[in-house]
């Protein structure tokens, strides 16, 4: 059977950041047993640790554009973040070099990964809870996510 | 659906805002008058943490930071002794001492191959689509690459093992800790620990090869653009050698000797906080020393933290392959206290060593499979102080409660904090040095970010940064004030 996990990427702590934790929390209850649905605060190498192995990967992670409306949507996939072969956060490497490193290894990487970005507002507060736009499409992620699962 | 699939508009600054900023303004030379750094804050952490149970804190904490989750919870934990009048059992702190060498091991790992050594395997002027851990590999060879990823997950692993989970450990407790380790897992981890120390001497003769037997790169580190002199503090135990989880603090001043040491306990009779109308993070400084501003020297209360502060401040490595990586580095670099920026990448190294030996020590240590973590807390919980040397440098955390254990005030000065005014200087000189008469090229602005580099510092929570693009952006001004560049990494 093939194998899938879904990342909600996020620092639950921190407003809208935790969007990814929040999709995920609501996933969890609704997927079958061949789904892994985790929380993680992760970057490069440590998400490079927590893909391998699987055959599908979703990640839901918060961002934040130049000229982006609260509450959008996006579908990315790896080709996508190949604009940014670069470093990504002071400490770690971004997810394509990780992804690419991975491939030069050797190691077992999912065939495929999709990536839903949801554009956010404030991810500087502390706070548990996420702002009213963004609180509103989790339903409307989850579809997503659940779509893509299914798609095979 | 309001999915938008398109390359085009997802701009890649994610974050850049919200995170570090170089501001560079030139005079009418063309030449640098003054650059300066600018970290945020985050908001609203003490009105977050108010009215939760105290015994929370080690879990929150370890959320404020995806980079060093283990060193907020192990920080927390100690101020949660403090805070309950609680020692925890030899073992409770034997384990909470090998989370966190894990922890170190796997932080400075990252940091020499995926951010110092792109600079000096690949070259500071290269094309930044090879000056990557990528390009590090072509150079260095796919099997020293595949070494890299696997002890990085060596030390992930044990602090899965130890702390409960891979990243955000639940392990800490007032007075202890919440399970002891099985005999089987003890070997597991000694085997790893083994592994690590000949990994890390791997990684000092890379350094060897590739940067002492290069001239232009010797130079490079030893020049007037990447050095400074200011106070150096670090942890240090019975005998003035680094510890990264217990001890005392100690500081040396710019000449090499000791200003001061003191308790966790006693932290706010010998800092305070400086504000500067340019920068929501304040300045941590040596209160009876005093703030003379932006300047290094003894007259100046800034001090280095991180790897070369803690070797700075101390006499010496408690394991013997480390301490002879640092005299090696001492007798190169001309005798203490270093003041070369970019020695803090080998300072690095030599604790890459420690940290595998010391684990290698504790996981052979009689007493670490023991079932006596934790010494339940009898007292009623008042204010604690606890304190680390996470890899970034010194991490305190401070919490009052009241007679239930619930936060009133909590107040963390973490390590990028405590160095960001060297930090601060670093970054002006090297701007200065390296930036002449209006001309800021690719290489130039990579040189300044080096100096930046050298520390790993560590400006909040949100390490996934989608896009993946450095959360820092250098932005360059005339005389008149007018923004003329932006240079985005």
């Amino acid at each position: 059977m093939k194998k899938s996990i879904v990342v909600g990427l996020g620092n639950p702590i921190l407003t809208d950041d935790g969007v990814g934790n929040k999709v995920a929390e609501v996933l969890r209850n609704k997927v079958g047993p061949e789904v892994e649905v985790v929380e993680a605060s992760l970057a490069g190498f440590n998400l490079l640790d927590l893909l391998t192995g699987y055959d599908t990967a979703i990640l839901v992670d918060a961002i934040q554009t130049k000229e982006g409306k609260v509450g959008d949507i996006y579908k990315l996939d790896k080709d996508d973040l190949a604009f940014s072969q670069r470093l990504a956060s002071v400490h770690d490497i971004n997810l394509y070099t990780a992804w690419q490193l991975g491939d030069q290894l050797g190691v077992k990487l999912p065939e495929k990964l999709i990536i839903f970005a949801v554009e956010v507002d404030d991810v500087l507060t502390f706070s548990e809870k996420l702002t009213t736009k963004v609180a509103e499409v989790v339903p409307e992620v989850c579809e997503l996510v659940l779509k893509e699962l299914t798609s095979g | 659906m309001s999915v938008c699939k398109t390359r085009v508009t997802i701009d890649p600054i994610t974050r850049l805002e919200g995170h570090g900023k170089i501001e560079i303004f030139l005079n009418d030379a063309g030449n640098v008058e003054r650059a300066y750094l600018q970290i945020p804050e985050l908001r609203g952490f003490e009105k977050f943490c108010e009215g939760r149970p105290a015994e929370e804190m080690p879990r929150i904490t370890s959320r404020i930071c995806g980079v060093c989750p283990e060193a907020h919870h192990i920080a927390s934990t100690k101020a949660l002794d403090a805070v309950w009048h609680v020692d925890p059992p030899h073992t409770a702190k034997k384990l909470r001492e090998l989370l966190f060498n894990a922890h170190m091991l796997h932080s400075h790992i990252a940091h020499f191959y995926a951010l110092a050594a792109p600079d000096f395997v690949v070259g500071p002027g290269a094309d930044k689509k090879d000056r990557n851990i990528l390009g590090v590999i072509a150079k260095v060879g796919l099997e020293t690459g595949q070494e890299v990823i696997k002890h990085r997950s060596y030390a992930q692993k044990i602090q899965a093992m130890i702390g409960g989970k891979a990243t955000h450990p639940v392990c800490g407790l007032p007075g202890g800790m919440s399970k002891p380790i099985t005999e089987e897992e003890r070997q597991q981890i000694e085997s790893m620990a083994l592994s690590l120390v000949d990994f890390a001497e791997v990684s000092l003769q890379i350094f060897r090869d590739v940067v002492l037997k290069n001239k232009a790169y010797v130079d490079l580190i030893l020049s007037d653009a990447y050095s400074l002199n200011p106070y150096s503090m670090g942890m240090v135990d019975e005998n003035n050698h680094v510890n990264f989880y217990d001890g005392i603090m100690r500081i040396t001043d710019p000449e090499g000797k000791e200003y001061v040491r003191f308790n966790a306990n006693e932290y706010n009779n010998h800092f305070a906080e400086h504000v500067e109308p340019w920068s929501y993070l304040k300045f941590p400084y040596l209160k009876n020393v005093g703030w003379k501003g932006l300047v290094d020297g003894i007259e100046s209360g800034l001090v280095w933290v991180g790897p070369l502060g803690r070797l700075n401040a101390a006499d010496g490595m408690a394991t013997a392959r480390a301490n002879k990586a640092y005299q090696e580095m001492y007798s190169t670099l001309g005798g203490k206290p270093a003041k070369a920026t970019l020695a803090h990448h080998w300072a690095r190294l030599v604790e890459l060593m420690y940290a595998a030996e010391r684990m290698l020590e504790l996981s052979q240590d009689s007493e670490i499979t023991s079932t006596d973590i934790r010494s339940i807390p009898t007292q009623t919980p008042t204010e604690g102080i606890g304190i680390v040397e996470a890899p970034r440098g010194t991490l305190m955390h401070h919490y009052v409660t009241d007679e239930r254990g619930m936060i009133k005030k909590a107040n963390l000065v973490v390590a990028s904090a405590h160095g960001y005014g060297a930090m601060n200087m670093s970054v002006d000189k090297a701007a200065k040095g390296l930036i002449k008469e209006g001309k800021v090229d690719e290489a130039a602005k990579n040189m300044v970010e080096m100096a930046f580099r050298a520390y790993d510092p560590c400006f909040g929570c949100s390490t996934h940064t989608l896009t993946g693009k450095l959360p820092l952006l250098i932005r360059v001004y005339n005389t008149s004030g007018e923004k003329i560049m932006d240079l985005e990494w």
